[in-house]
């Protein structure tokens, strides 16, 4: 086996860190954002709203097989095709080039966190015991209160795990990107493969670069899974 | 001035070269969910039945698998096993079986899934239901036959349906190879027409792995009823 270039491994091992902030952005905003449109979206399955839960669940449906990539190209494409048709008649203003590719990619990652965690929530809100809500308003608590301060708090607690999961599914995730041209790790690896024709080597540093975010991100969780059960006996 | 037009005649008079492509994606698929499932239930067997050692070191290997991202697996795996052929065999690039070596990096993606799917189900099934069985006298096997794959079977599927799907969504990156699965072929036909056609191809791809992704749920769902109590 030929040995490995060290000189280039340190190089590469640079670059790609230069591009971690890139993945990150593109992992976390999308976690929050997602949370926050994905628990509106679920509370709209749960009172089921007549037209709108329907659409909600094909929504859920569609972001649930669909590969990442796929949404990725699609949302490419078809953000400047959209605009054009609706703003300026289907005449060919707006092409790719006028579209940042990382706003496309936050905008789709955001879609595709939003549905996905959307059913995390509602499974979550789903299996807090009703006896609470019961004693809430038996308290004289209205819905939004109880909701707010007795519902929702326990259901992020059972829901950590599964988000925890879900984050990191946005982190492997996030590494498809390359496809419209944003440098983020997996591109800075890319290129640097192709540079020095190194391509195991390159690729190998990438993914346990991968690997060691992952394991921070396990390890914020379960601080977090730890904080949020502070006030509960074993 | 150009117009903005979406050419689902251009979409139906290329869906038979699609379809071709999917053939790939389904060998890819089978192949990738067999042997990685077979591999997950040594997994799991060994997180069951083994030593604290043996254990702490499969969930370690669990952990690292699912941390890197799908391509970056298939692209180790690709190059990783082009040198490993080169020193052992002498062969070159040329003629590679591209589908193995895609079909080996989905496999170990699902393994590490498939090993926590199978410990997470064993784990569910209530523990009085194997000790009855042992007081009625039922040996492994047929405790095995009658208690555990009934009950195991009907906790196991929705996260059988996922490890489909999970499959699925590996084999959209396959194309990266160069191997003309459904992605391989829409970029193939796009190339044609010099790229034109982008956004019909890939809108016609996400609705094909929609359709997958609900008629794989609709056949768990009725798989999951066969076992109804």
């Amino acid at each position: 086996m030929v040995m490995p270039d060290l000189e280039f491994m340190a190089s590469t091992f640079k670059y790609v860190l230069s591009a971690i902030p890139m993945t990150l952005m593109l992992t976390l905003v999308p976690l929050v954002l997602g949370l926050v449109i994905g628990v509106s979206l679920c509370i709209i399955r749960i009172k089921k709203v007549p037209v709108a839960s329907g659409i909600v669940s094909v929504f859920y449906s569609f972001f649930r097989s669909c590969p990442l990539i796929v949404l990725i190209f699609l949302s490419y494409y078809g953000i400047p095709k959209f605009i054009n048709i609706v703003f300026y008649g289907g005449v060919r203003k707006i092409t790719m080039v006028n579209i940042s590719s990382v706003e496309a990619s936050l905008f789709t990652m955001t879609l595709y966190a939003s549905a996905f965690l959307g059913e995390i929530m509602r499974g979550a809100l789903l299996s807090v015991d009703t006896g609470q809500t019961d004693a809430a308003y038996s308290l004289g608590l209205g819905k939004a209160v109880t909701f707010r301060y007795i519902v929702f708090p326990q259901a992020l607690r059972i829901a950590v795990p599964n988000i925890c999961n879900f984050c990191i599914g946005l982190l492997k995730g996030s590494s498809v990107v390359f496809g419209i041209g944003v440098v983020d790790m997996m591109a800075a690896a890319k290129i640097r493969a192709e540079a020095g024709y190194r391509y195991i080597e390159a690729y190998m540093l990438v993914g346990i670069l991968y690997v060691i975010l992952a394991f921070i991100i396990d390890g914020f969780f379960k601080q977090l899974s730890k904080y949020l059960a502070r006030g509960y006996q074993t | 001035m150009m117009t903005e037009t979406f050419d689902a005649e251009f979409i139906i008079r290329n869906l038979d070269k699609l379809f071709m492509g999917l053939t790939v994606t389904f060998r890819v698929m089978l192949i990738a969910l067999l042997i990685g499932w077979f591999i997950g239930l040594l997994g799991a067997i060994g997180k069951i039945y083994g030593s604290k050692k043996l254990k702490a070191a499969l969930d370690f290997v669990t952990d690292f698998i699912r941390g890197i991202p799908t391509i970056v697996l298939i692209f180790v795996v690709y190059f990783g096993g082009l040198a490993l052929r080169k020193s052992l065999f002498g062969i070159s690039a040329a003629g590679a079986n591209k589908e193995i070596f895609a079909a080996i990096a989905l496999s170990i993606e699902i393994s590490a899934q498939a090993s926590e799917m199978f410990k997470s189900a064993y784990w569910s099934i209530d523990r009085g239901q194997i000790d009855a069985a042992k007081s009625l006298g039922l040996g492994a096997p047929n405790t095995f036959k009658y208690i555990l794959i009934p009950q195991g079977f009907r906790v196991i599927l929705p996260n059988m349906g996922n490890s489909i799907l999970m499959a699925m969504q590996g084999t959209s990156l396959v194309f990266v190879l160069g191997l003309m699965d459904l992605m391989g072929r829409a970029t193939q036909i796009d190339m044609g027409v010099s790229y034109s056609k982008s956004f019909e191809m890939y809108f016609v791809c996400a609705l094909i792995y929609w359709l997958v992704g609900v008629v794989v749920d609709v056949l768990l769902h009725r798989a999951g009823r066969l076992f109804r109590w």
